[in-house]
């Protein structure tokens, strides 16, 4: 069974950082942003490996065609 | 015949010319208070501050002995500068606390909204710790 999992971390500060797993390609920000969303916009934002599998899936097949 | 000997004093916040006078070292008698005018006796002569502006002004009349006023008003002086600094560190502090109760508001407004939104979107709590100060939700999905 597939899991998806959000990690969100609320600073002292009330900083919010939050991390997804179990995702490929950009739907994790798709998910963070929903998520997120009445939280204020994103000031940073860094991709893990999984964010970009998808993308060259994408590319990938492109080429095929 | 007497007159009404009026003095300017460095005294200013009411709050702590109050509680420097009430100290042991200020040997003085404290009588009716208020803001604008403080009623004390000393060495058994009636005297007031009244509020001025820039500071309170001390009111006595001459027609008692004056003898050791100046060196009263001296030590009533370090004993109310000892109360403002009190005073400014209990402010300070007050503002610390509201500060950290308005930021675990925040964060609880926060972490409400992450939880209530994460449940619409079909994920659950899985887990939650806190830390310093610091919260960490772990959101979890199956499919």
């Amino acid at each position: 069974m597939n899991e998806e999992k959000i990690v969100v971390s609320i600073g002292e500060d009330g900083s919010i950082e939050a991390e997804a797993f179990g995702f490929e390609g950009p739907v994790c920000m798709e998910k963070l942003s929903t998520l997120l969303a009445e939280l204020g916009p994103f000031t940073s934002e860094r991709h893990k490996d999984d964010y970009f599998k998808g993308k060259r899936t994408t590319v990938q097949r492109q080429g095929e065609v | 015949m007497s007159s009404i000997v009026k003095l300017a004093t460095p005294l200013l916040d009411h709050e702590c010319v109050v509680e420097a006078l009430r100290q042991p070292g200020a040997r003085c008698t404290l009588g009716k208070t208020t803001i604008e005018r403080i009623e004390l006796t000393y060495n058994g002569q009636n005297m007031s501050l009244v509020k001025a502006p820039l500071g309170y002004i001390l009111e006595y009349r001459n027609d008692y002995n004056r003898a050791g006023i100046p060196e009263w008003l001296s030590t009533v002086d370090q004993l109310y500068r000892a109360q403002v600094v009190e005073k400014e560190k209990r402010i300070a502090e007050e503002e610390r606390r509201r500060i950290e109760e308005e930021k675990a508001r925040l964060r609880a407004e926060q972490e409400r909204l992450v939880v209530e939104k994460a449940r619409v979107m079909g994920y659950r709590l899985d887990k939650r710790a806190e830390k310093d100060g610091s919260i960490r939700l772990v959101l979890v999905r199956r499919m």
